[in-house]
This record gives C-alpha cells, structure tokens and sequence, in this order.
C-alpha cells in the first residue's frame, strides 16, 4: 500500500487510482477514497485541490459533425485499397494520379477554353467593366491583408491592391480579377479550377499557392510559383484561338514574367528559390570531394530548379563544403566562386559554364 | 525534482494497457496486409489523434489532410515499418512531427522566413465550464484563466498529453523530443504555478463541503 499520508498535491492529481476514483471508473463498490477521505479529515483540503486539478485538466471533446470522422475514415480506406495493378503503380499511384488530374485539368481547360474565347462572355481585365457584381475586396493600406473566400481559398492582399470575385465564383469556374498583388493558397478542387485575371494574362490553377503582382502602373505582370503547377496565359484579344506559345507552364521556384511593352510571356526563377517537397526544415549539403555533378543533382531535387551544364566539362571538379539555409543563388555563388564557374538562369533553368578543373 | 517519486500510470492498476499484447498483435497482422486491422487502428486512434492535432493547427482540413497522408504513408510502409510497441505512442509522435513539418512549409510561403521551431499549442481545459457549472465566481474565474494562460505551449502540450492522453513521462518526452528530466518539470512546473498563484480559494473548498 502507498503511503497516501505523505502525497502532495501534485503526487495526487498523478496518482492513476486517485484518478480513476476521481474520475467515475472505479466500481462503485470501492470504497477504499471514500474511506481514507474520512479518515483523514487534514487532507482534506489537499484531496479537493487534486481532484478539482484532475477534472480541470480534463480536455473538452472535440465537436465533430455526424459521419465526419467515418467518412475521413473510409476515404483513407479507399485511398489504400489495394488492387489488381503493377507494383510501381501502386507504390506510387497517388503522385501519378495527382499528374494526371493536372493534365485531365490543362486539356480540359484548353478545350473548352476555345468555346468561350470570344471576348463577350469573360470581361478581359479588372477594372475594365462596371457590369460586375460580384464582391469586391479592397486594400487601400499599406499592410497586407488575408481573407478566405467560401471554398477555404486563402488570399493575402497586398498595399493597394484590388480583388473581386466573378459573380459566379465557384460555379463551373473560380474566377477573381486582381490589380495590384496578392498571394494565394487555392483550395485543390480539381473540377472547378481557379482563374485569375490579370490584364493581359491570365493564372489558371487547380489547387496550389502562387504570388501574382499586376499593378497597372507597373511595367510587367509577374506569377511566381511557391506549390503545385501553375498554368500563365496571354490573354489574346484580338485572336480568335489562344495559342500554345502564349501558355507558360510554372512549377515550384519558377515566375512568368509578363513584359507589357513587347507583349511577352518569359518564365525565369522566382528571386530566392524555396526548398520543396517535404525535406526537414534545412537540408545540410555537407560535400567532402563529392564530384559537381552530384552536387548539381542535390540542388536540383532540393529547390526542383533544372540546372544544366556540360558533364565532360566538369566531370574533374569535386568539391568540399558545408552548406546549409543559404539561397539556392548564394550556393551557386561559392561554388562558382570555387571552381571558376559562372552561370546564368535561362528560361526558368539554370545554364552553368566553366573551365575544365585540372 | 525527485524524478524516482513520479507516480506511474502502470502499476497496480494496469487497465489503460492491459490490450499491450493485444495490440502488438494487431500491429503485426497489420504489417502482414490485414485490412482489418488497419480499419481497426484507424478506427481507434483517428479521433484520438485528431484531437492531438487540432492542438497545433486550428484549421482541422489542414489537420485531416496530414492525418490521412500519415495513414496512407503507413499502409504504404507497413512492411518496413518497425515493431511498435506502444501504437498510441508511434502515432502522435509522427503525427506531430509531420504537422510541425508542414505547418513551417505553409509558413514558408505565406512570408518566407527563416523557419523556427515556433508552434502553438491550443487546448481548452475543461476548467472553465466546469468552474462555470459550480457557480464559481466571475473574479475567480478570471484569476484562473489568466493563470492558465501564462502557461507556455509547451506546459500545455505536457499537461495535455499527460493527464488527456494519460502517457507515461519517457512517452511525453520521446513525443516532444525533449529529455526525460525536461518532460517531468514541465508538468510540475505547471501544477506547483497553479498551485501556488490560483488556488482554489475557499469558495471552492466550501463548495465541495457543503
């Protein structure tokens, strides 16, 4: 038998049959609490302090809706079914699927895109119609400004920028028009893709985070990619199909750039690649003679940026370092620095050059 | 702290574990393929660890989404996956690791920062309605939630896991990568805080007399 006499208040809330008297499970029969209490009048007090601990740390149950947890249940079930299919599929069945709803997404986007390409049916840019209804978010200070729209799209509105829904927002299509610029985190929603209009281009996606900047006073339209896959198109007025060339697919660490001037569309990388995918907060890139090549690879899967470079050129140069959070330029700095190198970002990939090492 | 005089969940009474070898068992089959034993894990432990999880993340689609990429990850794994011990313990462990991890990623983009091991930690103690439920005064009321309140997250992920989730002290310090040392003050720091600032003056003592 523990000695009770000698517990305190916080040996009591943590003693587990002290808590189970507390808390209703122990057969009513058991009379051992009810006993000592009474035979213990001094500690009393002590015994009301715990037991009022152990039920105020007690957590509040967690409101769920009727069917919610089964249902998340099931899809997990579903999700993990196993079937009739080959081994590679099934390891990666749900990355492959992913894939191919995008593409589904684009083509499906593309053709019905031809239908509803005459000018009438989609005003060409914010700001250019009065006809529309639809809700208007403005954000006339300096400071940015987050809202969630009804299908859980976050949107963070930058200094004086301008945002309004489509009237129609989310029926077939989710459709919003922005001057000025905006960050949005697109709730993945594969049959109702989500449109931005921006002057003369327009950012389709189906589920994804990206940054768009379209202030009218500025010279070029940027849409800078941080998830997922973006699609940028040149919206031509005066042409009765859009073309392919004026369609920009963005992944990760990849920017549009539209230049009002000459009516160009050019993809580069976004000013400070981001690592992707799911790695620990910072990679260490400890490099002890690792031959470039290797290097090169490692930055290519971390940041998800093509890098390009002659391997016959390289294939003698190894190198030692320790990198860590530095950007992915800074990287490419030092080891330019390092073996004589330059480079230079080339339609939203990196083209390195050099000498080869001896 | 005189870690030897933590009491211990386990000892005489062994309810909360007595299914330990059941569920080894059910972990093993679930290694094996056994779709039953998936639904029964997933059946038990989803909405156990949903409520863990809602503790970091309030948007609970975010939390739902990681859970069911947890799961999905397991079936995936299952037959390279390690023989756990304590199934409860596995779970919230990966689970908090992979909502931390995602929760930065999603800070990332929103202001692409230097990343932190920042998280919150948010759990309502069934105090207050209770308190409420006693008739406890509004003064007192208020006394107690500021105290709770200068809790750190850190005493309240403790606290939670502790009395909530009902785990051992090398289970609560395995969960939150800290030491075993750690994991024990924690809790009592935030019992001795409540103790000594709060407490639980004489209207409720009287309350409980009368």
């Amino acid at each position: 038998m523990k000695n009770y006499l000698h517990y305190r208040l916080e040996d009591f809330v943590q003693d587990p049959y002290f808590r189970q008297w507390v808390l209703g499970q122990v057969p009513s029969e058991d009379s051992f609490w009810p006993t000592w209490e009474a035979n213990h009048p001094e500690q009393q007090e002590i015994l009301e302090q715990a037991r009022t601990l152990i039920i105020a740390f007690q957590c509040e149950p967690l409101p769920t809706a009727p069917g919610e947890i089964q249902r998340a249940i099931e899809q997990i079930l579903s999700a993990t079914r196993p079937r009739h299919q080959p081994s590679w599929l099934r390891r990666y069945g749900w990355s492959v699927a992913a894939s191919v709803l995008v593409v589904v997404g684009l083509s499906y986007w593309v053709l019905s895109e031809r239908t509803v390409a005459d000018p009438e049916s989609r005003p060409a840019a914010a700001g250019t119609s009065t006809s529309y209804a639809g809700i208007e978010k403005v954000n006339d200070g300096e400071d940015p400004k987050v809202f969630e729209l009804s299908d859980g799209t976050r949107i963070t509105l930058h200094k004086h920028s301008k945002l309004r829904l489509a009237p129609d927002y989310g029926h077939s299509e989710r459709v919003v028009y922005l001057s000025g610029e905006a960050f949005f985190e697109v709730v993945k929603n594969p049959e109702k893709p989500f449109l931005v209009y921006t002057g003369e281009v327009v950012t389709k996606v189906l589920g994804t985070s990206f940054q768009v900047v379209a202030y009218e006073e500025q010279a070029n339209i940027s849409v800078a990619v941080k998830t997922g896959k973006v699609t940028v198109l040149k919206q031509n007025q005066s042409a009765a199909k859009p073309s392919l060339s004026d369609e920009i697919v963005l992944t990760p660490n990849q920017q549009a750039v539209y230049i009002k001037a000459n009516e160009r569309l050019v993809k580069t990388l976004v000013e400070q690649p981001i690592l992707i995918g799911r790695p620990v907060p910072y990679p260490t890139f400890e490099f002890d003679g690792t031959p470039l090549t290797e290097v090169l690879a490692s930055f290519e899967k971390a940041y998800g940026v093509k890098i390009i470079f002659d391997e016959e050129v390289f294939k003698n140069c190894n190198l030692n370092a320790t990198l860590t959070n530095e950007p992915l330029f800074e990287k490419l700095d030092l080891i330019c620095e390092t073996i004589q190198a330059r480079y230079e970002v080339v339609d939203g990939q990196v083209v390195m050059y050099g000498k080869k090492c001896p | 702290m005189h870690h030897s005089k933590v009491p211990s969940w386990q000892p005489d009474q062994a309810v909360t574990f007595s299914e330990q070898g059941q569920e080894y068992a059910l972990w093993q089959a679930f290694k094996q393929g056994d779709r039953d034993a998936f639904a029964t894990l997933l059946n038990h432990y989803y909405p156990i660890l949903l409520n863990y999880g809602v503790r970091f993340q309030s948007d609970r689609e975010f939390v739902k989404d990681c859970l069911q990429d947890l799961f999905i990850e397991l079936w995936n794994r299952r037959e390279n996956l390690d023989d756990v011990r304590l199934v409860k313990l596995y779970l919230l462990k990966s689970l908090r690791r992979k909502l931390l991890r995602e929760s930065q990623r999603l800070r990332w983009f929103r202001e692409a920062k230097e990343v932190t091991d920042d998280y919150s930690f948010e759990v309502q103690f069934a105090i207050e309605s209770y308190l409420i439920h006693n008739e406890i005064q509004h003064e007192d009321l208020k006394k107690l939630r500021s105290q709770l309140d200068k809790l750190s997250k850190r005493q309240r992920e403790a606290i939670y896991l502790r009395f909530f989730q009902e785990l051992e002290y090398d289970n609560i310090a395995d969960i939150m990568s800290i030491n075993y040392h750690s994991a024990v003050n924690l809790v009592y720091e935030a019992l001795k805080l409540l103790r000594k600032n709060w407490f639980l003056t004489l209207a409720l003592t009287t309350l409980f007399i009368s």
